[in-house]
């Protein structure tokens, strides 16, 4: 008789202690295994957790190394420019997830067919017909990461944020949307009016006319922080009358104006660049101030990090905590899987002896154990990959609904880890529990026994 | 020989079995005993990053005629949960006279419009107990040039711009007046009850003002800031000194709700004409993150406990079921079920005490070391400097700048403890019990025969 054969025929015959053995397996490795996927799940979280600080730097000019001229009382600097070129170049870099820059303009509201349409009013002071129908528009490349959102003065409500790839959109107030009964998807005009092309004239600018763009509705806020000294505002300070619009649409708007337009050309003043991880924030700046096509003496770089440096410890705390404690189940399911197969083995002295006895070699016998073992453990792995998908991905929706099943989830490679983890600790539970039976003769064992 | 003392017996004798059966209990009460105190300390870590997040609220008592008094805000600084109540302020406007009653000048250039009827010689009123957590000072970089700040016990004091200072030729020790008509107030016949008040700083803008398109009154040049006493005088004569605004701090961002809740329980304060804006926008940002992680934390200790007992009561009637052998010779000897369970027990236990003892060193030594080696016990630093409480009678001066977190221990407490103790026995007991009923059912002829 074989090997193989006595190990199957074994495994077979003890069938309530092979059924113990597996179901042993089975637990400690589903455990292991919902232990690591739920590790991964708290590192992905903690990193959210970490990102949800809303960390990022921000590129200044530079207004201490530039030309400061007198004009009359006011000193005029003379500094370069955040252009597009620099902003796409330092976007490139790995880790940075968006960035914000703006323009600003008060252009008039009007609706589809070119009518004025008066914005909304707080006081009737300003009765004014150039003020009267005027918007506060932001030419932004990303409105989710304005200030005005991120601080949750203005919140999204319908509708979608605008990014650097829109062209001609528009995200409008609640109350400006209901007044007129705009929707998203709807259309209407900004506008560079008669009224006011006649008031800059007057002014002395000879080279402006009459200029409208059409834009898409593509979403609507909701203000949810209360101005203040609002009844001394110009209508278009009201934040009811802020308008969102994309870069594109400016540029169409004041081609019409040649001084709007070189203002819009000439770039940012000050550019803000959002991290993924804040806890990478500083080598990211270092890598953008290693940036040769930027002449640094011009911008200066700016950590917004407080939010994250007030809490980072105790993020980190968090996260550590639970690593640590999943590395202790680990390691005591691990501790537990030896000791069992030794109690196993241990109750085999008998049969050991027998074995020798009969002339088997010792290297024989210790494979029959190894044999044994690997048919009960593979079941038990192959069975613990779906035993613990399930048991993480149940207690998950069953604990909260907001964790889904795919938040936790058992990886290939954690199960090949634990299989492979598995199996060594096995092999070096027999080999090291194999070791005194194997070193006594047969002789002594049998009569050790009682 | 009763029992007892064959379970003591065979417990000494078979010395590598009862340390295999140690090792075990051992291990398993350990682990859950460690994972409960590493979940209790991510409970704090948790609250700690909420605390180091922070959260207040801004209450606006505007509208409610002047209930907002010191004695409210002392009642809404005793909320548990309240660190303390901050920056009490009102704001209005105000007519300004020198002491001989002649309108003070106020400046018009930069204005948007002619002077609005009423305001001609009017300006903004800032109300504050210290005056140096003045938005206007903190975040719109007023600054200080002569004198002091108003603070804590002033009255019938102000502070004023330097161009102020310098069209009315006032300097820091003279005094001017604080009044109101009846067209700023749009009351007929209104009574004012001027304040006389000293300058006591004079101050400047370092920004440009934002809004450029201003009326008079809202200009930075003209707005004077006083003590509390002197803007209730002179809105409301005789009456407690009272604030429309104040900044309410809590420790726990996640609390606010149940904060703001039991201040609406406060009597004397028509909280309907009331409003309260939260500033949690960074524990906003971070809740679902946080929360996810301590699901992820329950997820984990379920997981670990029922594994654990499950496992432990496998391996205890593997360990009961070897010994089928023993429990037919017994019962041919004529001992009686009752007995024999009680020795297979006995024995179990006997190693359990030592093994549920030892666990508590154990898992205290690893929670330690997680404690000491892993942990960062760090106070988050914050920019602010002030010390001052700043309501007039709420609260004490006790916060140094930095937010107060909770200390993160790792021990094992008593109830952890007392749980894997009735929880080990418990499962010992049963384990017991399920492994040797299919025994005792059997004839001892039957098992001994059933022996291979």
């Amino acid at each position: 008789m074989n090997t193989p054969k006595r190990s199957l025929l074994y495994v077979i015959r003890k069938r309530s202690r092979t059924l113990l053995l597996f179901v042993i397996l089975l637990i400690v490795s589903t455990l292991t295994l919902s232990g690591l996927s739920i590790m991964d799940a708290t590192k992905d979280t903690s990193a959210e957790l970490r990102e949800s600080t809303g960390t990022s730097f921000t590129m200044e000019r530079n207004l201490g190394t530039a030309t400061r001229s007198n004009s009359g009382n006011n000193f005029v600097y003379q500094q370069e420019f955040i252009t597009d070129e620099m902003i796409e170049e330092i976007a490139k870099i790995d880790g940075i997830k968006g960035y914000n820059a703006k323009k600003e303009g008060l252009p008039d509201l009007q609706d589809v067919n070119g009518n004025n349409l008066e914005t909304i009013v707080y006081t009737n002071w300003y009765d004014d017909p150039i003020l009267k129908y005027s918007t506060k528009a932001f030419a932004s490349f990303n409105t989710s990461y304005d200030s005005l959102f991120t601080s949750n003065k203005f919140e999204l409500n319908e509708g979608r944020h605008i990014t650097a790839e829109d062209e001609n959109t528009a995200i409008i107030s609640n109350d400006l949307a209901k007044k007129y009964n705009i929707k998203v998807g709807d259309k209407i005009k900004f506008a560079l009016t008669e009224e006011f092309v006649a008031v800059e004239k007057e002014k002395g600018t000879s080279d402006i006319s009459v200029n409208d763009v059409e834009v898409e509705v593509i979403g609507i806020f909701n203000i949810s922080s209360e101005q203040s000294d609002k009844q001394a505002l110009a209508q278009y300070e009201l934040y009811e009358n802020y308008v969102f619009t994309d870069i594109t649409f400016f540029k169409k708007l004041y081609s019409t104006w040649p001084l709007g337009m070189e203002e819009l050309k000439e770039g940012y003043e000050s550019v803000d660049f959002f991290v993924t991880d804040p806890a990478q924030l500083s080598s990211i700046m270092s890598e953008v101030s290693n940036i040769s096509s930027i002449n640094w003496d011009n911008f200066t770089l700016t950590a917004n990090d407080e939010v994250f440096q007030q809490s980072a410890s105790s993020m980190s705390n968090v996260e550590k905590l639970i690593t640590t404690m999943l590395i202790v189940v680990v390691v005591i399911s691990a501790t537990i899987v030896t000791l069992i197969l030794s109690m196993w083995l241990k109750s085999r002295v008998r049969e050991t002896g027998i074995l020798m006895a009969v002339g088997i070699s010792k290297y024989k016998i210790l494979l029959q154990h190894v044999l044994e073992v690997a048919v009960i453990a593979v079941f038990a792995f192959g069975l613990s990959y779906f035993a613990s998908g399930m048991i993480a991905g149940n207690l998950g929706s069953i604990l909260d609904s907001s964790i889904s099943a795919g938040n936790v989830m058992v990886t290939v490679s954690n199960f090949i880890l634990v299989c492979a983890v598995g199996t060594l600790i096995l092999l070096l539970a027999i080999g090291i529990s194999s070791i005194p039976v194997m070193r006594m003769k047969p002789r002594e064992i049998l009569s050790k026994m009682s | 020989m009763d029992f007892l003392k064959r379970a003591f017996l065979q417990t000494t004798r078979k010395k590598g079995k009862s340390l295999l059966l140690f090792f075990v209990l051992l291990v398993i009460s350990t682990l859950i005993l460690t994972c409960f105190a590493i979940r209790s300390a991510t409970d704090t870590a948790a609250l700690n990053v909420r605390e180091s997040l922070g959260g207040s609220f801004t209450l606006n008592a505007k509208r409610t005629d002047g209930q907002l008094t010191g004695h409210v805000l002392d009642q809404i600084a005793a909320i548990p949960g309240v660190e303390k109540v901050d920056n009490a302020r009102s704001e209005s406007y105000a007519e300004y006279k020198s002491t001989d009653g002649m309108s003070l000048e106020v400046k018009t250039e930069g204005a948007l419009m002619g002077a609005i009827d009423g305001f001609e010689h009017a300006g903004k009123l800032q109300s504050n107990v210290y005056s140096e957590k003045d938005e206007f000072f903190t975040d719109k970089g007023f600054e200080l040039l002569e004198g002091r700040h108003i603070t804590k016990g002033d009255e019938n004091v102000a502070l004023i711009h330097e161009d102020f200072a310098e069209l009315n030729g006032l300097a820091v020790g003279d005094t001017f007046i604080l009044d109101l008509n009846g067209q700023m107030l749009e009351i007929e016949n209104y009574e004012s009850t001027p304040v006389t008040v000293e300058v006591i700083g004079i101050y400047t803008n370092t920004e440009e003002q934002e809004v450029a398109e201003n009326v008079t009154y809202t200009l930075y040049e003209n707005t004077v800031f006083t003590d509390p006493t002197s803007f209730t005088q002179l809105f409301d004569a005789g009456r407690e000194t009272y604030y429309s605004y104040a900044e309410v701090l809590v420790n726990d961002p996640a609390k606010l709700d149940s904060v703001v809740a039991e201040m609406k329980t406060i009597e004397g304060v028509d909280w309907d004409a009331s409003n309260v804006t939260y500033h949690d926008t960074d524990y906003q940002n971070a809740k679902e993150s946080l929360e996810t992680l301590g699901n992820l934390v329950s997820i984990a200790v379920v997981i670990i406990i029922v594994v654990s007992i499950v496992l432990l009561a496998l391996i205890l009637t593997l360990w009961v079921r070897g010994r089928i052998h023993e429990t037919g010779v017994f019962m041919s000897m004529g001992f009686g079920k009752v007995n024999i369970f009680m020795q297979h027990v006995a024995e179990i236990m006997l190693v359990a005490i030592l093994a549920f003892a030892l666990s508590f060193a154990t898992s205290s030594i690893i929670a330690q070391n997680v404690g000491n080696t892993l942990l960062e016990q760090t106070t988050a630093q914050t920019e602010e400097t002030a010390d001052t409480d700043n309501t007039e009678t709420a609260g004490t001066p006790d916060s140094t700048g930095a937010v107060n977190l909770t200390e993160l221990n790792i021990s094992i407490s008593p109830i952890h403890l007392l749980f894997v103790y009735v929880l080990g026995t418990l499962i010992i007991v049963l384990s017991v019990a399920i492994a040797t009923i299919p025994i005792m059912k059997m004839k001892p002829k039957e098992i001994l025969s059933s022996i291979s």
